[in-house]
């Protein structure tokens, strides 16, 4: 229910009804937090029944590449769409991604308040 | 003042069809006639028509002409000058103002404001009191003040048993009932079409099944019922489809169609131009295509301008605040004129078509007294200092618009002279 209709036709992506399904033999993992809101709209039964199906741990993980990265933008709600398991695992590079994100923002603000590349 | 218009192509829709003739308007003891001859030795002011086109005067069915409560959108004589320079000589006033049109006070402070202006204004009454879609409002008694139609402005009446009821009662009072067809719980949060666009642009949408679902129930109840319901801004090719058939099996149903929708879909929005930000939503070019073939079959009775003023403070926000609505009443006919409709097609949706709507065996015929007088090749825009709206919420800025009217004739009188 968090996926709009016509995702597909409009990224030309692929649209998976699993988590293990969109997992498997995948390079790079990217989940995204999940907004308490989208709860109360109505749009899932629980956050229990979200951890359960949709949340990533590293046994689901396994399905991937083993030289798979995981990603996640931040901040985690761990246990929800990242377990404990794998937002510390091997394969995380969040705390990376994270700082990494920090620095871009600041680029992109500097060149839009009239930076210049250097 | 008696009228000869020379040499124009004078086009009313299923009476004298399309021709080149002089026509003759003159005030007799017996009332206004307007003929092909000459007939009586009057005193004519000439109005040179070669080249240019003749029609009865618009009927628009759905205007927002902010009266009372948001003068500062737009008033009843405001609103009237700009449709009269758009041609259009009828105009049907929506009761969502402030207070809204809900019992036969209001109605007859329209009609009066209405009555000052030099044009006409008829006024749609409320379904509901409030429009809150809880109780009736006084039907009776605002049909007696002179209500044509009711409507409860951009508002679907949710409770089904008050619809059956409204439907009932409107129908003995020879009123129809016209509905928004948008279901809210579907609707919910949506600020444009539900589709690849809103996906993209990052918008919640709107799906069609909002105005199917609503839709289906109305027409179903109308059926049951044997009440009169006009649907009121179609926009979705399925809805079309659901009217034709509905029709077909003898259901007493309307419908109008935006202008806009005629022109624009979900794929102009990409620069979030809040002046599309319409309800209901543009929709797809299968939608749109779907529209026109409506049109062109008579299963949509009528283009409307659904002329909604919002001034620079609702409308110079973010796509997702800005209130829905573009004005339209001056440019009703060039957009209609810049689809692929036939000209007899987009004449009689705009006269003969909604003059069935409203029952009314005068309006939309030239022999009201009410012409537009058209110089169908010339090229306009509507800019600041053409827009006679008060407000200035149009996504046509910067377009040329092809058709723009000369003169408009109300009763047999002039009343608008395009200068210059």
């Amino acid at each position: 229910t968090l996926i709009p209709p016509e995702l597909a036709e409009a990224y030309d992506c692929t649209v998976c009804k699993s988590i293990p399904e969109a997992i498997e033999g995948a390079h790079v993992v990217m989940a995204l937090r999940l907004q308490r809101e989208r709860m109360t709209a109505g749009l899932l039964p629980s956050l229990r029944e979200y951890a359960i199906e949709y949340g990533i741990n590293a046994r689901k993980l396994e399905l991937a590449r083993p030289d798979a990265i995981l990603m996640h933008p931040g901040p985690v709600n761990r246990g929800v769409e990242l377990s404990v398991d794998a937002v510390d695992g091997p394969r995380s590079v969040i705390l990376d991604q994270v700082e990494n994100g920090v620095a871009v923002r600041a680029a992109v603000l500097y060149l839009i308040l009239g930076g210049e590349a250097a | 003042m008696s009228l000869h218009i020379r040499g124009g192509r004078v086009v009313e829709p299923g009476t004298r069809g399309v021709s080149v003739r002089d026509l003759f308007v003159d005030e007799t003891r017996d009332g206004l006639r307007v003929s092909f001859e000459p007939i009586g030795e009057h005193a004519r002011a000439v109005i040179e028509a070669a080249g240019k086109l003749v029609l009865p005067g618009l009927v628009d069915l759905r205007a927002h002409l902010r009266e009372p409560g948001e003068e500062y959108k737009e008033d009843i004589e405001s609103g009237v000058r700009a449709a009269l320079a758009g041609g259009v000589t009828t105009v049907v006033a929506q009761p969502d103002t402030k207070p809204c049109i809900d019992n036969g006070e209001i109605v007859n402070f329209v009609r009066r404001r209405g009555e000052a202006t030099a044009g006409r204004v008829l006024v749609a009454g409320a379904v509901t009191k409030g429009l809150k879609g809880e109780e009736l409002a006084p039907i009776g008694e605002m049909r007696r003040a002179g209500a044509v139609m009711l409507s409860d402005g951009d508002n679907w009446v949710r409770d089904a048993g008050l619809m059956r009821r409204a439907l009932e009662y409107a129908r003995d009072f020879n009123l129809t009932v016209s509905t928004h067809a948008e279901e809210a719980t579907l609707a919910r949060g949506g600020h444009m079409h539900e589709g690849a666009m809103s996906v993209r642009l990052g918008l919640r949408g709107i799906p069609s099944v909002a105005e199917e679902t609503a839709l289906a129930r109305d027409l179903a109840l109308a059926t049951y019922t044997g009440g009169r319901l006009h649907v009121a801004h179609v926009t979705s090719a399925r809805a079309v489809e659901m009217i034709r058939d509905a029709k077909g099996r003898e259901t007493d149903v309307t419908c109008d169609v935006s202008v806009h929708h005629l022109v624009f879909t979900d794929k102009d929005l990409s620069n979030f131009d809040s002046n599309l930000r319409l309800v209901p939503p543009l929709r797809t070019e299968l939608d749109r295509q779907a529209l026109i073939r409506g049109l062109a079959d008579g299963t949509i009775d009528a283009i409307v301008s659904d002329h909604a003023p919002q001034s620079v403070l609702e409308k110079d926000l973010p796509f997702h605040e800005a209130l829905p609505g573009a004005i339209g009443l001056q440019s009703l006919l060039p957009l209609a004129m810049a689809t692929e409709l036939p000209l007899e097609t987009i004449v009689a949706r705009l006269t003969t078509g909604p003059a069935a709507v409203l029952h009314s065996q005068t309006l939309g015929l030239l022999a009201a007294g009410d012409i537009a007088i058209v110089d169908p090749a010339a090229e306009w825009q509507l800019a600041r200092l053409t827009i006679l709206s008060k407000c200035m919420n149009t996504p046509l800025t910067g377009r040329v618009l092809r058709g723009r009217v000369d003169v408009t004739v109300f009763g047999g009188r002039i009343v608008y002279q395009r200068d210059g």
